[in-house]
C-alpha cells in the first residue's frame, strides 16, 4: 500500500476522531451587505450558535472561509460589540471573489481572534492620530469607535485617503464624526470636480497637518509604499520609534505561526503580530 | 579531455578579462566525482571552470532565471543538447542571440553516476577514491588512487546519450575540440516499449510511476524551456491542478507540461536527472518529441531561423480531425 | 536505560509479531529508492540502506492530509492515525520529530501531529555506515544517538544490541520477552566498537556554534547572492529535510463534499509569500535561500530552542544544482 499515493479523506480506518482540531471555524449568517466601493464591500456577521462569542480587541483579525474556496484574515471593521462582526473585504483573489458573490443569508465561517491587538490600555490618556490609506481602514475604525466608546484617550485625528472619492470607505460617515470631536483629514490622489478637502497622498497630508508628537500615538496602516513614508514623516515630525505603531500584513494561512508563512525574522506576524511598534520593527529584518 | 579544460579557461579567461562578458556560466569540480553549475566572474574564476563527461545539467535554464540587463553579455558553456535549449529560447524570442556568447563543448556523452557507482561498487572500489574522470575514443577512464578503471562508453553513459543526433553544439561562438558525430541511430526503443503495451497495462504503469511524484516541481525548475512566470499549478483563478499530491493532479501536471513542451523540448532530459524519485519523465517527453517529428516533420532547436511548431502552420499540416 | 540483545533471526519474530499492528518499514521500490511503507511480508523489508529517501515526517505530517471534511450538515472532524510502529528510524530523523513537536506543540497544540506522535512508536537502526553526506554529529547527535527513539538497535553481528529509551519501548520488549536476553560483556564491547567505527567514517563536518554565532550578523552578506544563483528555486530541499514543516491550507471538491487539506508547501517557492496585491517580501531567490537558512539556524533556535538540522544529509544529496548548505554555512563560519 502506498501511504503517499491518495489522501485518506479524514477517514483511516481505526483511527480516532479528532475532538479539538485547531482549524476548525464556526458558522455565521451574513445579515447585510454594503457595497462601499467598485470592489469593496462591508459584510455584517452574527455567529449562528448565539451562544457562542468573538471577543476581539482591535488589531486582532478573524480568519474567514468561504467553504470551498479557502479562507483569509481580515481584521474587524467593527468595535468590539456584542452581537454583530462587520468585515470590509476588497475583491482580490480567489476567496475574496467567492465572497463578494454571497449574499444576505448565506453562510461564511470564522475562527479566531488571533493576533495581538493594539495595546489599548497602555494608550489611556494619550493622543491618538490614525493614519489610513485605502482598505487600510478597518483596523483603524474598529480602534477609532472603541476608543470613542470608552473615552479614554485624549484627543482623536483621523488621517485618512484614497485613490479617488470613488475609493474612500464610508466618507460621509468619517465626514460626520467630525460633530463627535473627532479631527477627521480625508484625501484623494487627485483633483475632482466638488472636493473640498486635501489633494494629495496621505504621507503629505500628514505633513500638512504637522501633528504635534508630545503624549501622542501614532497608528497606521495601509498599502506598504504609504507605510514607509508615513513613518519617515512621523519620525521628521519628532516621534519616536516607540510612539509609531502599525499593522503588518503578510499572507497567513494557518493564523497559529506553524505553518512557516508569515515570519519576519523569527516574528511570526499572525501570532506575534499583526500589530508592531517601529522600534520593535527596527529590529527586524526587512523583509515585510 | 585535459586540453578541453585547458581550452575552456583559456576561452573564459580571455573572454572576462576582456569584459566581453559580465559573466560565464560553466561547471566547477566540486569533488572527483561531482560537478555543479559555476558562475565565473572574473579570471580567477576562469580557472575553476571544469568540464568532464559529468557535466549532466543543462545551463540554458539560467539564462531564463537571470535579467540581461542592457549592453550585458553572458557567456554559456553549452554542449550539444544545451546549445539547443539555446536556439529554442531564440526562436521564442526569450533570449537575444547578440547577448550571449556560446562556447561549445562536443559531447562525448554523459556518464550515468549511479551506474558508474554500482560498477565500482561491484569492483569494489569506493567512489571516494576517485581523482579523476575522463572520456575519450570510446573509453570512459575513471582515475582512483590504485589506478586507472576503464569502461566501454556504451555501458556506462545514459542510453539517450547512445541515441544522441547532435552531440556537436549546433549554435556557438566558440567550439572546443574537434566535431563528434551521433553514435548510432534514433530508434526510440525506449518509447515503443511503452506503445506496445495495450492501454490498461500502460495506464497502469504511469499510474504506479507518478504516485510517486513529489510535486518538488524540481522537472519543471530544472527545464530551459519551462519558463512561465506564472505556471498553470500556481494558479488560483482558477484552479486547474489542486494542491493535494495525489496520483490525479501528480498525472495531471505532468501531462499538461509534456503537452506545453510540444516541439519545443529538446530531449535533453535534465528533468528525469533531477527528479528524486526516479520518475521515467524521458519517456512521456521523447513519446511527444516521436510524435511531433511523425506528425509535423519537426525538430525542435535547430535553427534560429525556423519558427515554433505551435505558433505557425504549414498548409501541409494534417487535419483529420475535421471531418 | 534498559539494555539487552536480541538475535537476528528472531528480530525477524519480533517484526512478525509488531505486523500485528501496522508496521512501517524500509522498502526497496523499482526505482532503487528506500521508502517507508506499510508492509505485510517481512521479505519485502530492507536492512542495506543508509537513510530513506523522504525523511521519517512523511508519517507524522503527510504530505496530503485532512483537516475537516463538510457536508450539507456541517463540519466533521478527520480521523488520525492508527497504532503503529516504525522501524529502521534512523536517529537523525528520530530527532527531527522531536524538534517537529515542539513547533507542534508551542502556543496552540496540533493534534494532528501530536496524534499521529502518540500512536506510532519509533524503533531505530543504529548507523554501523554513514553515508558520505551526513553530517548529525557536528549538531549533537551521532550514528548511535537514541534522542526521540524508543528503541534502538545496532548491528554487532550475529546479534543486534538493543537500547530501550522509553516507556513504549519498554512495554514492546516485554511483550516479547522470550526474543531478548541480556548482553554479554563481548556483546557490549562489539557494541562500543561499532559506535566508534561509525562515528570515524562521518567524513562532512560543520562548526555549528561559530555559524549561529556569525548569522548574527551575516543577513546583508554577498555569500546569498552567490548561493541563490545556481539554485533554481524548486522544493527539493525543504520537501526532503526532516525538520522542514511548512504547509499550505487549501479547500477542495471531492464527490459532494468540500475537504480543506493541509499539504506541504516549501519557502524556495516565489508564491509562498505572494500577496494578493502583487507584493512579495521575499521576491528574489536570495531573499528565499536566505529566509530559509536564517529560519533553520537562527529563528527556530530562538523560538523553540532547537536547530532546525539533524544533519542527515539528504538535501545536499538530492539538491539537482548541488548546492551545498554545509559549505554555504561554512562560508558563513569563516566570514
Amino acid at each position: 500500500m502506498s501511504i503517499r499515493c491518495e489522501f485518506d479523506r479524514g477517514i483511516i480506518e481505526g483511527g480516532e476522531i479528532l475532538t479539538e482540531y485547531i482549524y476548525s471555524p464556526k458558522p455565521a449568517l451574513i445579515k447585510q451587505v454594503k457595497q462601499e466601493t467598485s470592489d469593496i464591500k462591508s459584510f455584517e456577521l452574527e455567529l449562528k450558535d448565539k451562544k457562542e462569542k468573538l471577543n476581539f480587541i482591535p488589531g486582532q483579525y478573524l480568519e474567514v472561509s468561504v467553504l470551498g474556496a479557502g479562507e483569509f484574515p481580515v481584521s474587524p471593521f467593527s468595535p468590539p460589540a456584542k452581537g454583530r462582526i462587520e468585515i470590509c473585504v476588497k475583491k482580490m483573489g480567489k476567496v475574496t471573489t467567492a465572497l463578494h458573490r454571497l449574499e444576505v443569508g448565506e453562510t461564511v465561517w470564522v475562527r479566531g481572534p488571533y493576533g495581538n491587538g493594539f495595546p489599548v490600555k497602555e494608550w489611556e490618556g494619550k493622543k491618538l492620530i490614525l493614519i489610513g490609506g485605502g482598505i487600510g481602514l478597518p483596523p483603524l475604525r474598529s480602534l477609532l469607535y472603541y476608543t470613542m466608546d470608552k473615552r479614554k484617550c485624549k484627543e482623536l485625528i483621523l488621517i485618512y485617503g484614497a485613490r479617488s472619492r470613488k475609493d474612500l470607505i464610508r466618507e460621509k460617515e468619517l465626514l460626520g464624526l467630525r460633530d463627535k470631536g473627532v479631527k477627521v483629514h480625508l484625501s484623494i490622489d487627485r483633483e475632482e470636480e466638488g472636493w473640498r478637502e486635501f489633494v494629495g497622498f496621505v504621507p503629505t497630508n500628514l505633513l500638512q497637518i504637522s501633528p504635534p508628537s508630545g503624549n501622542s500615538i501614532a497608528v497606521t496602516c495601509g498599502p506598504p509604499i504609504m507605510i514607509k513614508f508615513v513613518i519617515k514623516n512621523l519620525l521628521e515630525l519628532g516621534f519616536k520609534p516607540d510612539q509609531i505603531f502599525m499593522t503588518l500584513e503578510m499572507k497567513m494561512k494557518c493564523g497559529l505561526g506553524k505553518c512557516g508563512r508569515c515570519n519576519v525574522g523569527s516574528v511570526y506576524v499572525c501570532r506575534d503580530g499583526p500589530v508592531f511598534s517601529y522600534e520593535r520593527l527596527k529590529q527586524l529584518p526587512p523583509e515585510y | 579531455m585535459v586540453n578541453l579544460v585547458e581550452n575552456l579557461r583559456k576561452e573564459a579567461g580571455r573572454l572576462l578579462t576582456e569584459g566581453k562578458v559580465k559573466h560565464i556560466i560553466g561547471y566547477e569540480m566540486v569533488e572527483p566525482l561531482k560537478v555543479r553549475p559555476f558562475f565565473a566572474k572574473s579570471a580567477d574564476d576562469a580557472n575553476k571552470l571544469h568540464y568532464s563527461p559529468l557535466c549532466a545539467h543543462n545551463l540554458a535554464v539560467y539564462l531564463t532565471l537571470e535579467e540581461i540587463k542592457a549592453g550585458e553579455k553572458i557567456g554559456l558553456v553549452v554542449k550539444g543538447c544545451d546549445s539547443r535549449a539555446v536556439i529554442q529560447l531564440i526562436q521564442e524570442g526569450i533570449v537575444d542571440r547578440e547577448k550571449v556568447v556560446l562556447i561549445g563543448v562536443p559531447c562525448r556523452g554523459i556518464v550515468d553516476l549511479e551506474k558508474l557507482r554500482e560498477e565500482l561498487g561491484e569492483r569494489n572500489v569506493q567512489s571516494s577514491s576517485a581523482t579523476g574522470i575522463s572520456i575519450e575514443n570510446g573509453v570512459v577512464k575513471v582515475e582512483t588512487k590504485n589506478g586507472i578503471i576503464k569502461f566501454d562508453r556504451k555501458e556506462i553513459v545514459f542510453d539517450i546519450c547512445n541515441h544522441c543526433q547532435n552531440p556537436t553544439p549546433v549554435l556557438y561562438d566558440i567550439l572546443l575540440g574537434e566535431e563528434v558525430k551521433p553514435w548510432g541511430k534514433e530508434n526510440y526503443e525506449d518509447v515503443k516499449e511503452i506503445e506496445r503495451m495495450d492501454l490498461k497495462e500502460r495506464w497502469n504503469y504511469w499510474k504506479e510511476k507518478l504516485s510517486k511524484c513529489v510535486r518538488c516541481y524540481a522537472c519543471r525548475e530544472v527545464c530551459p524551456l519551462c519558463y512561465c512566470k506564472e505556471c498553470l499549478v500556481d494558479k488560483t483563478m482558477p484552479t486547474w491542478v489542486r494542491k493535494s499530491v495525489v496520483t490525479s493532479e501528480n498525472t495531471f501536471f505532468h501531462l499538461m507540461r509534456v503537452f506545453h513542451l510540444a516541439g519545443r523540448c529538446v530531449g535533453c532530459v535534465a528533468c528525469e536527472r533531477s527528479c528524486p524519485e526516479g520518475i521515467p519523465l524521458s519517456k512521456l517527453f521523447r513519446k511527444m518529441e516521436k510524435d511531433v517529428k511523425a506528425l509535423f516533420d519537426y525538430k525542435a532547436g535547430m535553427d534560429v531561423e525556423q519558427k515554433p511548431l505551435l505558433a505557425s502552420f504549414k498548409l501541409e499540416d494534417p487535419e483529420e480531425f475535421i471531418k | 536505560m534498559i539494555n539487552k540483545v536480541i538475535k537476528k533471526r528472531d528480530l525477524q519474530k519480533f517484526l512478525r509479531n509488531l505486523r500485528t499492528k501496522k508496521l512501517y518499514a524500509p522498502v526497496k521500490d523499482e526505482e532503487g529508492k528506500i521508502e517507508f511503507k506499510l508492509v505485510n511480508d517481512l521479505k519485502e523489508i530492507t536492512f542495506e540502506f543508509t537513510n530513506t529517501l523522504k525523511p521519517v515526517k512523511s508519517l507524522f505530517i503527510p504530505q496530503t492530509e485532512t483537516i475537516f471534511m463538510t457536508d450539507k450538515k456541517g463540519i466533521h472532524p478527520p480521523k488520525v492515525s492508527n497504532l503503529g510502529v516504525v522501524f529502521g528510524v534512523r536517529p537523525c530523523d528520530a530527532k527531527s520529530i522531536q524538534v517537529l513537536t515542539k513547533v507542534f506543540e508551542k502556543d496552540r497544540e496540533d493534534p494532528y501531529f501530536l496524534q499521529r506522535k502518540k500512536d506510532l512508536s519509533m524503533i531505530g537502526l543504529a548507523c554501523t555506515s554513514p553515508g558520505e553526506n551526513c553530517f548529525c554529529s557536528s549538531l549533537g547527535l551521532g550514528p548511535f544517538s537514541t534522542d526521540g527513539l524508543d528503541m534502538l538497535l545496532a548491528d554487532i553481528g550475529e546479534k543486534y544490541y538493543v537500547e530501550v529509551v522509553s516507556k513504549s519501548g519498554k512495554k514492546l520488549v516485554e511483550s516479547n520477552q522470550e526474543l531478548f536476553s541480556e548482553p554479554t560483556k563481548a556483546d557490549r564491547k562489539l557494541r562500543k566498537k561499532a559506535q566508534q567505527n561509525a562515528e570515524k567514517k562521518i567524513a562532512r563536518k560543520l562548526d555549528v556554534e561559530r555559524v549561529t554565532a556569525k548569522l548574527k550578523h551575516a543577513f546583508e552578506s554577498a555569500i546569498w547572492d552567490e548561493v541563490s544563483k545556481i539554485c533554481v528555486g524548486c522544493g527539493i530541499c525543504t520537501y526532503f529535510c526532516p525538520t522542514c514543516h511548512c504547509f499550505d491550507l487549501t479547500d477542495e471538491f471531492l464527490e459532494g463534499k468540500i475537504f480543506r487539506v493541509r499539504t506541504w508547501d516549501s519557502c524556495t517557492f516565489p508564491y509562498f509569500t505572494l500577496q494578493s496585491s502583487g507584493h512579495n517580501p521575499r521576491p528574489t531567490r536570495r531573499e528565499r535561500i536566505r529566509n530559509r537558512i536564517y529560519h533553520k539556524f537562527q529563528y527556530l533556535l530562538e523560538n523553540i530552542g532547537e536547530i532546525g538540522c539533524v544533519g542527515c544529509g539528504r538535501c545536499l544529496e538530492n539538491c539537482p544544482s548541488g548546492v551545498n548548505l554545509i559549505e554555504v554555512l561554512s562560508r558563513v563560519g569563516k566570514s
